[in-house]
């Protein structure tokens, strides 16, 4: 989807491009249920990246269960920006994403 | 000795197609091994235990296990109670018996494998008994938000295994799992998959609660399937407390799960697109989703149909002139359908880049995998025909086998499925009746279920157990009804969870680029193998 959504908006905002690779990348999107067995590797990402790193959570899907279920993304790594929605469409990530970007510009 | 003396000591019942067996023997692989080999049950769908802590009978676990003769179509349930020991710990003439074995241990406990799946691997106890208390695991509680900012956290033990992506992540749902490939010359010799980073343990959740509230969150577990997983739930449900729909809504049901099956497909084809770097093919298959997406949100308000199916009938009713704008869409979704196969069933350059190895008719049956992929491999096998449920019977449409097991295969059993599901819907669309949308008023209906299950018990049957075919393969249901709670347990047989075991044995042999556009092809759903 990150593909397909970078092909879609990529003549409209220079600044916004899509990456799979941990060190040349800004942000990293978070989405879904978080679980116990996968904190260690959220974890292990976000030490990898290079530091300023933003951080978009997706929704704010919480878990049912007790067992399985991990606390808060808030409480384990910082996050800048939440967009609700499950899962929200293209347009409002893009939203968000400009949102981030003149959070950034007025801190600079 | 004929099959219905060979069973005959051991009958219970036969309810919908499926003969339930108690067999009282000492011996009970040489038993199950006997129905193999002899009287051709070599298809196994499903091994699950049930615990029975609070019926107070002499053994507490129930387990049931559900094979099927592929070439007669009939199905048998095995039931043997068990204390903690498992009695078919040696059997292994069914290769996807591993998992289902290992996930039994790891919910319940039962057995003699003991490695988790689902579950953490220091997990304290087994989450799926009646009296399982979590305790805080202490590990997991230490690392915290400073100290990852100190970085005093060391992740040695996860930075030493190599990792693979092996598709684009959607958001639609939640592909993550971990594939360990050992290769020598580019071509894989061992492949072991790691699951369970996105389990929820909803099947815990459904049997506490009310069938209206499961409506809402069971489509969770096959997201880009749509709402096929719920038409499944609603449907056995109708069946078990005996409500009846009317034409209009089963119709309505019909359509909005043969969209599904298109949008599951189109998912995976362009994930391959994108893979191959073929933009303009990728283009294409964007355009009809998204339009399609656009079409399902004038019924339901949401894209992905969330919500849309509740017991007795559907939430919305289809909004005037929709079923004009379905044909509209339709005709403009085939001629691009039809040209793609066009261009992909002649090009040679395209076909060599994509068939890779040939699967096995007989590894594909032992192995247990449904759907597309098990057709790919030249057995013709649909629910939808085999089985047919609702109006499939009195359809008119044919269900696409494959000759080599190839990838290529696979593709083409896609797009033309896509051109199938198409021609189901046009023949639906013109048969909508007039009729209730719902048999109870939504607001009524989460006292009317509570009042059945409790007022009519005695009169309610013990299990219900039902099927369809998804847009993975197919989708089983197993709900065993329970005294103190609306069910005893709820499990549903998906078809990624067999589909993602039984590539651990396809891919040997495969180079690491064949796998991926295998894999992407298969479609994994990682939501319906963690649950």
């Amino acid at each position: 989807m990150i593909y397909h959504f970078h092909n879609h908006f990529k003549k409209k905002n220079y600044l916004i491009e899509f990456n799979s690779e941990l060190d040349t990348s800004d942000v990293l999107f978070v989405h879904g249920k978080l679980n116990r067995k996968f904190d260690p590797y959220l974890l292990e990402l976000y030490g990898i990246m290079r530091k300023p790193c933003y951080v978009i959570q997706l929704g704010s899907a919480v878990g049912l269960n007790d067992y399985c279920r991990s606390s808060v993304l808030g409480d384990k790594i910082p996050v800048d920006l939440i967009i609700p929605g499950n899962p929200p469409s293209p347009i409002e990530i893009y939203q968000g994403l400009e949102m981030l970007i003149a959070k950034i510009m007025k801190v600079l | 000795m004929e099959f219905s003396q060979f069973i005959n000591t051991h009958f219970e019942k036969e309810v919908d197609g499926y003969i339930f067996l108690k067999p009282q023997v000492e011996d009970l692989n040489a038993f199950i091994a006997d129905l193999n080999y002899v009287y051709g049950f070599n298809y196994l769908l499903e091994l699950f235990a049930v615990d029975l802590l609070n019926q107070g009978k002499e053994n507490r676990f129930e387990i049931y296990l559900h094979i099927r003769n592929l070439a007669k179509n009939t199905d048998i349930i095995l039931k043997f109670m068990s204390d903690g020991e498992l009695l078919i710990d040696d059997l292994d003439i069914w290769e996807n018996i591993d998992w289902a074995k290992r996930e039994m241990y790891d919910l319940h406990g039962i057995g003699k494998i003991k490695s988790r799946i689902l579950t953490t691997r220091n997990f304290n106890g087994h989450p799926f008994l009646k009296d399982f208390i979590f305790v805080e695991d202490e590990v997991q509680s230490i690392i915290g938000i400073d100290d990852v900012r100190n970085k005093t956290v060391i992740y040695s033990e996860h930075i030493k295994e190599d990792w693979y992506e092996i598709k684009p992540f959607e958001f639609s749902d939640d592909h993550f799992f971990k594939a360990l490939i050992d290769n020598y010359d580019d071509h894989i010799s061992k492949i072991h998959f790691e699951v369970g980073y996105t389990h929820q343990g909803l099947e815990k959740i459904f049997e506490t609660m009310n069938p209206v509230q499961t409506c809402t969150l069971i489509d969770q577990i096959s997201p880009q399937s749509l709402n096929q997983a719920s038409m499944l739930f609603c449907k056995a449900v109708e069946h078990l407390i005996g409500v009846t729909v009317s034409d209009r809504v089963v119709i309505i049901r019909m359509i909005m799960a043969e969209f599904g099956r298109i949008n599951s497909h189109l998912y995976s084809l362009t994930n391959l697109f994108n893979l191959l770097n073929v933009d303009s093919f990728m283009a294409e298959t964007i355009q009809i989703k998204d339009r399609l997406h656009i079409l399902l949100k004038r019924v339901s308000g949401s894209r992905f149909l969330k919500n849309y199916n509740v017991i007795g009938g559907v939430r919305f009713d289809i909004p005037l002139g929709w079923s004009s704008d379905c044909i509209d869409f339709i005709t403009k979704a085939s001629k691009i359908i039809n040209n793609l196969i066009k261009k992909l069933a002649g090009n040679l350059f395209f076909k060599e880049l994509i068939e890779g190895k040939s699967l096995d008719s007989k590894l594909s049956i032992y192995n247990g995998v449904t759907g597309p992929l098990l057709r790919s491999s030249g057995i013709n096998y649909d629910i939808r025909k085999v089985k047919p449920y609702y109006f499939y019977s009195e359809l008119d449409f044919e269900a696409i086998v494959g000759v080599n097991g190839q990838s290529y295969d696979l593709l083409m059993i896609k797009l033309h499925e896509i051109n199938q599901s198409m021609r189901i819907i046009l023949q639906l669309l013109d048969n909508i009746p007039q009729g209730k949308i719902h048999s109870q008023p939504i607001d009524r209906l989460f006292d009317y279920v509570n009042e059945v299950f409790q007022t009519q018990k005695d009169s309610l049957r013990s299990d219900v157990i039902d099927s369809i075919e998804s847009s993975n393969g197919e989708m089983g249901l197993y709900l065993v009804v329970g005294q103190d709670s609306f069910f005893e347990r709820v499990k549903i047989k998906t078809p990624s969870f067999v589909n993602l075991q039984a590539s651990q044995n396809i891919f040997k042999g495969h180079d690491i680029d064949s796998f991926n556009i295998y894999s992407s092809l298969i479609n994994y759903q990682i939501s319906e193998v963690d649950r």
